[in-house]
């Protein structure tokens, strides 16, 4: 059955809502609010499939209504009812992530199929959900080119996969993230293109400007980055390996010692080391795995209440 | 004198369903009362704009009804700013009223409510 919460502040125009559902869709549950924070608050309650929402109304309108919703990344679609003088209004709700809206005019002839076509998008999108959602291992290969700008994206399809399997919480997400930035940088820019991180601490122009140099000029250009991402229910596990000549990981400057903590080349390694549980680098020094444990959320060992500046370890 | 609404048109708006429309009039009938209510209100506090919201949602509500002299007087109530003068206001309210008792009126007879 699908649950329609209708929000408009003239019960008439909500009946007269509710008739055009009532009529027009086999099986329909529907409920009403007469503005925007009534519906928001609403939904704490029961979460409807769809909301249809008029736009100008006294308290919180159907725009205030939208960007709730979106603020507070409720998956729910919502269809705008529009009248004469608010396209603006409506507009910035269709910006703000309204997924459609109808002319009041002719909601008689538009309003059903506009809702089930909204439906049936959205149908798509929460069964894709309901079956990413029951994904237990997956593994991902990536062979990059010494280009940092798709360092970002990629990063970011991680942690996609990673939020859809349910494995960490927002804050870890973001530790992980930084750990994959630095490390991938460091695969592109140690390793690769052979930049040495002192370089970076007498310029960051320069240190820049030669890395920019190498991505064109042989031997640097013909190597890549490959990662493997292995994402299961018991860990994230990352390895990323170079094509540069390595480095010799025992002369590593310490970075968790306090005379290499203002280094911008200790700073990659210290916060890979203390974002993920387990980091190795190959004995050559151009491959670096590193290991997330997967803790369940709620356990006695989620540390999904620290914030960044406290480490994961 | 003309009709106030259009019953013909109404009833295509509803799909020709009677008791659909004459259960529109009934809740029409209350609502309408409290925006008059809720515009009197406005306007005894000076608010243009709260008053202008009402006869908004006055617009909305009588466009069931196929009505163009209650909608066409809502939608001149809806246009008024704090810069109307007083007798602007006036008279954009007494046109709007006068026109919704006549809807009010005549929907009262045709569903005998």
């Amino acid at each position: 059955m699908t649950h329609i919460l209708i929000v408009d502040d003239s019960p008439t125009e909500r009946r007269r809502v509710g008739s055009l559902f009532e009529k027009g869709l086999k099986s329909v549950s529907i409920s009403y609010a007469e503005n925007g924070k009534i519906a928001f608050d609403s939904l704490q309650l029961v979460m409807p499939d769809l909301i249809v929402t008029d736009l100008q109304m006294p308290g919180m309108d159907g725009l205030g209504l939208v960007e709730k919703i979106t603020d507070a990344g409720i998956g729910v679609p919502v269809i705008l009812m529009t009248s004469f003088g608010n396209e603006e209004i409506a507009l910035q709700a269709l910006n703000a992530g309204a997924a459609s809206y109808v002319p009041k005019a002719v909601l008689g002839k538009h309003l059903i199929k506009t809702v089930e076509n909204v439906i049936a998008l959205s149908q798509v999108k929460k069964n894709r959900q309901r079956i990413l959602g029951a994904l237990t291992s997956v593994q991902s290969r990536f062979v990059l080119e010494n280009d940092i700008t798709y360092i970002p994206p990629l990063i970011s399809y991680l942690q996609e996969q990673m939020a859809t399997m349910r494995l960490f919480n927002e804050s870890q997400l973001i530790r992980i993230g930084m750990a994959l930035c630095e490390a991938l940088t460091n695969a592109i820019h140690h390793g690769n293109l052979e930049l040495d991180s002192e370089w970076r601490q007498d310029s960051e122009a320069t240190y820049y400007q030669i890395a920019e140099e190498r991505r064109y000029l042989k031997p640097y250009s013909e190597r890549r980055v490959r990662m493997v991402a292995s994402l299961s229910e018991q860990e994230a596990r990352f390895v990323i390996d170079d094509e540069g000549p390595g480095f010799a990981v025992d002369e590593v400057l310490d970075p968790t010692d306090e005379i290499n903590m203002d280094r911008m080349g200790g700073r990659g390694l210290l916060l890979i080391q203390s974002f993920m549980d387990q980091v190795q680098h190959n004995a050559v020094g151009n491959s670096i795995t590193m290991i997330k444990n997967v803790v369940p959320l709620g356990s006695p060992n989620d540390d999904s209440s620290e914030t960044l500046e406290g480490g994961d370890s | 004198m003309t009709n106030i609404f259009d019953l013909e048109g109404a009833l295509q708006r509803v799909e020709g369903d009677r008791s659909l429309l004459c259960e529109l009039a009934v809740i029409y009938l209350d609502e309408v009362g409290k925006l008059k209510l809720a515009l009197c209100d406005a306007l005894g506090k000076n608010d243009i704009l709260a008053a202008s919201k009402a006869a908004h949602t006055l617009k909305g509500a009588c466009a069931n009804f196929c009505s163009p002299a209650v909608y066409d007087a809502a939608w001149a109530f809806e246009q008024l700013r704090p810069s109307n003068t007083a007798q602007e206001i006036t008279e954009a309210y007494e046109r709007l009223f006068q026109a919704a008792e006549r809807l009010n009126q005549a929907l009262r007879e045709e569903f005998a409510i």
